[in-house]
């Protein structure tokens, strides 16, 4: 049996639940949280989408039937958690998703928790221009060099669209950092 | 057509784009810009707070804790809820009826609109009220007609799941 199968046993088990439960976390989140913090950009936003992508997750462990491995699972919640947290936002705000985003980074040169050179903050600006699917899809393969299939696992999306989506990304921030 | 090697050499018929040369060097340096900013920082300047990490598992097991705690909502809470809940929209129902759009005052829309982006949430609506106020609706709404599905029907329209769950 394998680990991630042992621990989703204990995950599932009402004895061993919270113990099993400290060690996912201390196993996935910081991975989670940077794939998170990539998506909603400050700090404060991406500890409060961690919190609640963990709590989701241990409130349908009981439901998760395997399908999936573990971590794709737990990306697609973040992933879930983080969108929806933005689209919240921007209705709140009234505006569209993608302005949430401009004004996420607009706000990182002042941002205490960035430490970014001009050219991190420039890719960053690049990326606040692209559409949300697309942001998400570099993010996963060019920062977490996540292969296709495991994205596709998670966005549960086909392999030959992430991958024009991903080639569309690159040559727009590519276009934008020439230009700017 | 001139068929010696020579001169298929020099005309290959291979061509490239536009000012593909040009411009080769500003992409060749885009990239390598890129990769470096890659294999530089993974995390592309952005940091946490110290120690944020170590308190983590411990942040969220309390939080599921707390909200272990929370859940037992007395049943008198929830009926609570739906009545200041039915108050709210018999409120904005009236409002609907009795102020016209085409009044240069107050219409439906801004009110909901300001509610909704005020915050202002069913249980500052009922601190307007009186207890006696209060327990007046409560038993118009006990003795009135509304239905259980007119109920289901105004919070499918209005309400969120998301928000109900969290009461």
């Amino acid at each position: 049996m394998n680990t991630e199968q042992e621990l989703l046993n204990r995950l599932q088990s009402p004895n061993d639940k919270e113990s099993a439960f400290r060690e996912l976390i201390t196993l996935y989140k910081e991975r989670l949280y940077w794939h998170i913090r990539k998506i909603v950009i400050s700090h404060d936003d991406a500890d409060d989408v961690l919190q609640n992508t963990f709590i989701k997750v241990f409130r349908s462990i009981d439901n998760f039937k395997g399908d999936s491995k573990l971590y794709s699972w737990m990306y697609r919640i973040a992933t879930n958690e983080s969108i929806t947290y933005i689209n919240k936002r921007a209705k709140r705000m009234q505006i569209s998703n993608e302005e949430v985003q401009q004004r996420a980074v607009n706000n990182l040169p002042a941002d205490v928790y960035f430490e970014g050179d001009a050219i991190q903050l420039k890719l960053q600006q690049a990326l606040a221009t692209l559409p949300q699917k697309q942001q998400i899809v570099f993010n996963m393969k060019y920062f977490d060099d996540l292969k296709y299939k495991e994205i596709s696992e998670i966005l549960e999306t086909s392999e030959g669209a992430l991958k024009a989506s991903y080639h569309l990304a690159v040559k727009k921030i590519e276009a934008y950092l020439k230009s700017n | 057509m001139n068929r010696d090697l020579k001169h298929i050499k020099n005309n290959n018929g291979f061509e490239v784009p536009k000012d593909y040369f040009e411009t080769l060097e500003d992409q060749i340096m885009t990239h390598v810009t890129l990769e470096t900013t890659r294999s530089e920082n993974k995390n592309q300047g952005f940091k946490t707070p110290d120690h944020y990490f170590d308190t983590l598992e411990d942040n969220i097991l309390g939080q599921l804790e707390t909200e272990t705690v929370v859940k037992v909502i007395p049943l008198f809470k929830q009926q609570r809820f739906i009545y200041i809940s039915s108050i709210a929209a018999v409120f904005l129902i009236m409002l609907a009826i009795f102020v016209s759009p085409e009044s240069d005052t107050l219409d439906y829309q801004t009110v909901e609109n300001y509610i909704i982006n005020e915050n202002v949430d069913v249980y500052e609506l009922a601190t307007l009220l009186t207890d006696e106020e209060f327990d007046n609706i409560e038993m118009e709404i006990m003795n009135s007609t509304y239905m259980d599905t007119d109920m289901e029907s105004y919070l499918l329209d209005n309400a969120n799941l998301e928000d109900l769950m969290e009461q």
